[in-house]
């Protein structure tokens, strides 16, 4: 009797966080699932009343995508044109592309510069050492907006305007404060036996950074990488600002350009962002171990 | 000049001082023990050897040349850590293999050595392993080959059995006696260990010498045995034996040619060594603690009349022989070793005998041994 009741108890408390889960999970892909199911459905049949939740044959189409890569539209088509998509869309896979470049350097930098200073953060004592980070810190709290005309004009003297790496250095100013800040919490948290016995071992302080620390700091350092990528390739206002034409534009530029408008093609919309989602969901696939390790077991427990 | 000379190492950590001006000097091929309580300065110690640590004041000499500014890469030591760290990502081959690897050594030469060092501490099946996928000791193991591969200045070994249980520190204990003779007797390079522990059985059986430190000063330095028969003061008399020395505050005074020990309303006639104790302090009397350790202590028939009268508490057998606790009328707690096949009885009165030669008597104001 008394192991029914606790072993019912039990399935009980297993089937409330089950449902639970599948409610948050609701939440989150819902919005999803109805971009992928709109970007492959007819331009007429979106404005469908009841829409098409499960969408049949008859209503799907190809027609956003090849668009999207070729800037014709299919014969037959009922897809809106205006000038405004024509352009627009076939920016979207170069700016996809830029966004990657981009994104792909700020993580690369963060990790060359936030992996060390980070490092020494949580390991040397020196003068100012608190106030130094506090500061480091404390950028994060600027809103963006807030040095975007300073950022402006200083990307304008140095020749840096509308162009890749006027916006991987903001980007990298941005996150690395964020990834030293990941990577020293998670460094203390590091027995420090193992670069001990790196250094008796007979590795310089870089050596046993790159052999040993580096390895054990993995999930730390993946995070951390995952951060400033998805800052990177997310970022808004300076892309909008800070670029012109499709030589730096980013996605997010692109996408909103396309949302915006008089009538907005939702079908060519939903494809374009299925589109800009793709790489940061792949990069997540890849390294869910990773990630999942870095932000559950020893991350900002100091 | 020793191998090893510490002068006047001092490390002062934000509100204390760990080590307090030490000195030490270590020969060629010893096996040294650093042994105290924890919080003592030991490990501090070791690491500023290591050069893991800067420190404050004073200076590593090793070996003729001064490493008190090298840092810990290029002073050739090899070094086992308390909680062994092991390189996770890295194999048991490749965990031995890192340090010949870091010096450039050719592959071959790797290998030989590697497998040479893993025969020694018997791991030669588990070199393809993770260190995850080991037992505690076959990890004791292999962080020991990490450091047989190399032949360096010194072994140093922070507590390196702490992280084993009772049965398993037994054995490995052996082995590294066992290791430090091997080690000297073949090859032409002698093996020098500095050990850390706060286990006093370890150092009892493993150091040539022990260095008993305490509050960041080497308060005795000598070999084990003498350690354990001539403690030069009460720190080391009440921490260095299992059970632990009685120790009996109370007043020595010479009347009439011999020499009585008085406390608590008892007597205890001292012989030669309270004579001594005497002539040394210059007084007729004097304030003294008396120790003595529990197998120097006798039970006997009270009818004697020089015993003592005690009343037995408690009886612990440890097999080979009994422990137990007495206690006088005037409540002075004491313990001894008696043969178990001897038929004492818990609260019976006994009466208890101090052999007067393993007597040794500290001055109560400094704790130093009279006589030592």
């Amino acid at each position: 009797m008394l192991n029914n009741s606790i072993s019912g108890r039990l399935r009980l408390k297993k089937l409330v966080i089950i449902l639970a889960s599948v409610a948050v999970l609701f939440y989150v892909l819902a919005p999803i699932y109805w971009i992928v199911v709109s970007s492959f459905q007819k331009e007429d049949a979106l404005n469908d009343k009841p829409p098409h939740f499960f969408p049949t044959a008859d209503v799907f189409t190809l027609d956003h995508y090849s668009f999207l890569f070729t800037g014709e539209v299919p014969e037959g088509s009922t897809i809106m044109i205006q000038a405004q998509y024509t352009m627009s869309g076939t920016l979207v896979y170069p700016s996809i592309i830029n966004s990657l470049i981009i994104a792909l350097a700020v993580t690369v930098i963060n990790i060359v510069i936030g992996f060390p200073t980070g490092h020494i953060f949580s390991r040397f004592r020196f003068w100012g050492d608190s106030k130094l980070f506090g500061v480091l810190v404390a950028t994060r709290l600027l809103p963006s907006i807030s040095i975007l005309v300073p950022m402006f004009i200083l990307m304008q003297k140095l020749n840096l305007y509308d162009t890749k790496l006027g916006l991987i250095g903001i980007y990298s100013a941005i996150t690395i404060p964020f990834t030293i800040w990941i990577l020293r919490s998670y460094f203390k948290n590091l027995p420090i036996e193992y670069e001990e016995a790196a250094r008796m071992d007979g590795c310089s302080y870089l050596r046993s950074l790159v052999k040993v620390v580096l390895p054990i700091a993995k999930p730390g350092v993946a995070a951390a990488a995952i951060f400033a990528f998805m800052t990177a390739y997310g970022e808004f206002i300076f892309a909008t600002v800070l670029t012109r034409t499709i030589a730096s534009r980013t996605q997010t530029a692109v996408l909103a350009s396309l949302a915006s408008g008089l009538s907005v093609s939702h079908g060519m919309v939903s494809a374009a962002s299925v589109l800009a989602i793709l790489p940061p969901v792949l990069i997540a696939v890849i390294f869910r171990k990773q990630i999942i390790d870095g932000l559950t077991s020893k991350l900002g427990a100091s | 000049m020793s191998y090893l000379n510490l002068e006047k190492i001092t490390k002062n950590f934000p509100g204390c001082k760990a080590v307090d001006e030490l000195d030490l000097e270590v020969e060629q091929g010893e096996f040294i023990v650093l042994l105290g309580p924890s919080g003592c300065g030991k490990t501090t110690t070791l690491r500023i050897i290591a050069g893991l640590e800067i420190q404050s004041s004073g200076k590593v000499i090793l070996d003729g040349k001064d490493v008190s500014d090298t840092p810990p890469e290029r002073r050739d030591m090899a070094m086992v850590f308390q909680n062994l760290a092991l390189y996770p990502h890295m194999t048991v081959y490749q965990n031995i293999a890192f340090y010949l690897q870091n010096i450039h050594t050719s592959k071959d030469d790797i290998d030989r050595r590697v497998r040479q060092s893993a025969r020694r501490v018997e791991i030669e099946e588990l070199l393809e392993r993770k260190p995850n996928q080991l037992s505690g000791g076959q990890r004791q193991r292999v962080a020991l080959a990490r450091a047989l591969v190399r032949s360096p200045k010194l072994f140093l070994l922070d507590e390196p059995l702490a992280a084993l249980d009772a049965k398993l520190r037994a054995g490995m204990r052996s082995e590294f006696k066992l290791l430090h003779r091997s080690l000297n007797e073949q090859e032409s390079s002698m093996g020098t260990f500095i050990y850390v522990t706060h286990d006093q059985i370890e150092a009892m059986t493993l150091g040539t010498r022990v260095a008993v430190i305490y509050k960041g000063k080497v308060v005795q330095f000598s070999p084990p045995k003498e350690l354990y028969k001539t403690p030069k003061n009460l720190f080391v008399a009440a921490f260095v034996g299992s059970p632990e020395m009685n120790l009996i505050e109370g007043s020595l005074s010479g009347s009439n040619g011999s020499t009585n020990f008085e406390f608590q309303g008892m007597s205890f006639k001292t012989g030669t060594r309270g004579v001594e104790t005497l002539q040394r302090i210059g007084q007729e009397a004097g304030e003294v603690v008396l120790g003595i350790r529990p197998e120097a202590v006798t039970l006997g028939s009270t009818t004697n009349l020089d015993s003592l009268p005690f009343e037995i508490l408690t009886i612990e057998p440890f097999g080979q022989t009994n422990f137990v606790r007495l206690r006088s009328e005037s409540r002075v707690s004491i313990t001894c070793l008696v043969n178990p096949d001897l038929s004492f009885k818990e609260g019976e009165i006994v009466g208890v005998n101090f052999n007067p030669d393993c007597v040794h008597y500290f001055n109560k104001q400094t704790g130093e041994n009279v006589l030592a």
